[in-house]
């Protein structure tokens, strides 16, 4: 009876050992959790388009997309001050010889890394950001601008704010707002941190919105009405009419 | 050239449902994409349209590869090859009559594609590069679709044919890469450099007859612009050199075979 039992259900039996055995490997897996490994080093251009059958383009979008993804997987948040900025140099170098003229990873670069909290790492930041900025694209000449705050700002270098305020100045083109022009004196008055990137902003709003893409002027907006203004100063602010707050 | 064995072929891609599978799988790349590009901060629509145009790319590459493949070792499993063969229609008659018809279905394709970018291309205002990229994708699937015509006579797996006809696709694609590694050093110093230098060598001779796809249709042209004449010309005469040899190398197939 026993014996027979045993023959008849065999494969039964089988097959809860199997179930059996795949719950004990679960039991160790189901712990480990993909970890926040930091920002590679970014493989080399030719690998890339190689990886995107030679389709530029694509190569650029994608990495673009993985660039502004980092810290952000599977469901752990890292904090910026957390970033290698060595690495993260390397993948502004790789997407800017993918696609020179987009103003994706700039925008990323002078908006959301340079938001780190440790100011100390920015200068990788930055040295893109100027390099960017001299492009002769028009209205690549803000991201030179933004490089000036945040040496002024956040890197507390004056000297080097000096010496980019400079080259902005040699980016002027008839039709750009005046302060790239004028930098070197604003540096010099001291303005404050919200003051000047209330100005910037502003001005570039104002006079420059052609040829800036709608969410960035909506970035920039949201920044003045919930950032640099006080709740009190937005109430009474014309831009910030139709800004939700915070 | 035979209008009756045109219309067959054209009548089977309707039955096997290729333009509608093509078109259904369209769909869902363009969901996806739209999907994907709106994780972007800024520049949404250029995201949308880089995946779409990379995705439809390659969805409808596949889509026309498979139903060349097996239709095509279908034909020859059933026997309908060797029937055709007896009629009054010569082997070179047969080869062409393929050839038209798929290129007619690359060509649908490639039209159905060129519709389904002009949605999002048409915001850039790059008319003359929007073109220029819709005749380069309809060139490389028409090209595509005749390599997998090709391999479907020669070799008698679908499954190798398919295999065949993809590895062909990505060599084309990078073989402008592979070419600039491999010419990387054009003063060699040590024995690596002469090494890839040799290799580069070999991949120039191997070049001859592979099209490069990759100066054929470029998605940038999607939205920067930069599409010049000398694009329209260079299509043209690599796509009508490469169908020619094709052709050609799928007749002397034929000729040889014996049945």
């Amino acid at each position: 009876m026993g014996i027979d039992f045993f023959k008849r259900h065999f494969d039964y039996m089988l097959l809860g050992v199997a179930v059996l055995a795949n719950l004990a490997v679960w039991n160790d897996t189901v712990e480990r959790v993909p970890s926040w490994a930091n920002v590679p080093p970014a493989p080399s251009e030719v690998a890339t388009t190689a990886a995107f059958l030679g389709d530029k383009e694509l190569a650029y979008r994608s990495m673009a997309i993985t660039l502004q993804s980092f810290g952000n997987q599977s469901g752990q948040v890292q904090a910026l001050k957390d970033y290698n900025y060595d690495n993260l140099s390397t993948w502004f170098d790789l997407t800017d010889s993918l696609d020179p003229k987009s103003h994706y990873v700039p925008f990323l670069a002078a908006y959301y890394f340079s938001g780190s909290q440790d100011p100390t790492k920015l200068m990788p930041v930055i040295n893109y950001l100027r390099r960017v900025g001299k492009y002769p694209e028009s209205d690549k000449w803000r991201y030179l601008g933004q490089a000036v705050f945040l040496a002024q700002h956040k890197m507390k270098n004056y000297d080097l704010a000096l010496e980019l305020a400079d080259e902005l100045a040699t980016t002027y083109k008839p039709g750009m707002p005046a302060w790239p022009l004028q930098m070197k004196a604003i540096i010099a008055s001291k303005m404050g941190e919200k003051e000047m990137a209330y100005n910037m902003m502003l001005d570039l709003i104002q006079n420059k919105r052609e040829g800036v893409d709608p969410v960035e002027i909506n970035y920039m907006v949201d920044q003045i009405c919930n950032h640099l203004l006080t709740p009190e100063q937005s109430k009474t602010n014309p831009l910030c009419e139709n800004q939700k707050p915070w | 050239m035979s209008f009756v064995l045109i219309k067959y072929i054209l009548m089977a891609a309707i039955r096997d449902k290729l333009l509608w599978g093509i078109a259904a799988m369209s769909i869902l790349g363009v969901c996806l994409s739209v999907f994907s590009g709106s994780a972007a901060v800024i520049e949404q629509n250029q995201f949308i349209l880089t995946y779409m145009a990379g995705g439809l790319r390659i969805i409808s590459l596949i889509g026309l590869t498979l139903f060349t493949v097996f239709f095509v070792r279908r034909s020859f499993d059933a026997r309908d090859v060797e029937f055709l063969l007896t009629r009054p229609i010569s082997k070179v008659s047969f080869v062409f009559s393929h050839i038209t018809a798929f290129s007619i279905l690359g060509i649908i394709t490639g039209i159905f594609i060129s519709l389904i970018i002009s949605v999002l291309a048409s915001y850039y205002q790059v008319d003359s590069s929007f073109y220029l990229w819709c005749f380069g994708i309809t060139f490389e699937l028409m090209l595509t679709i005749n390599v997998a015509f090709f391999f479907a006579m020669v070799l008698s797996s679908p499954v190798t044919a398919g295999m065949a006809t993809l590895g062909f696709y990505i060599l084309s694609r990078l073989m402008g890469q592979l070419l600039s590694i491999f010419h990387h050093t054009p003063e060699p110093l040590d024995m690596r450099d002469k090494i890839m230098n040799g290799i580069g060598h070999i991949f120039e001779l191997i070049s001859i007859v592979f099209p490069r796809f990759d100066l054929m249709s470029q998605t940038s042209w999607l939205i920067y612009g930069g599409g010049e004449f000398s694009n329209w010309i260079y299509i043209i005469l690599q796509g009508s050199v490469f169908l020619f040899l094709i052709a050609i190398a799928t007749l002397v197939d034929l000729r040889r075979r014996q049945f």
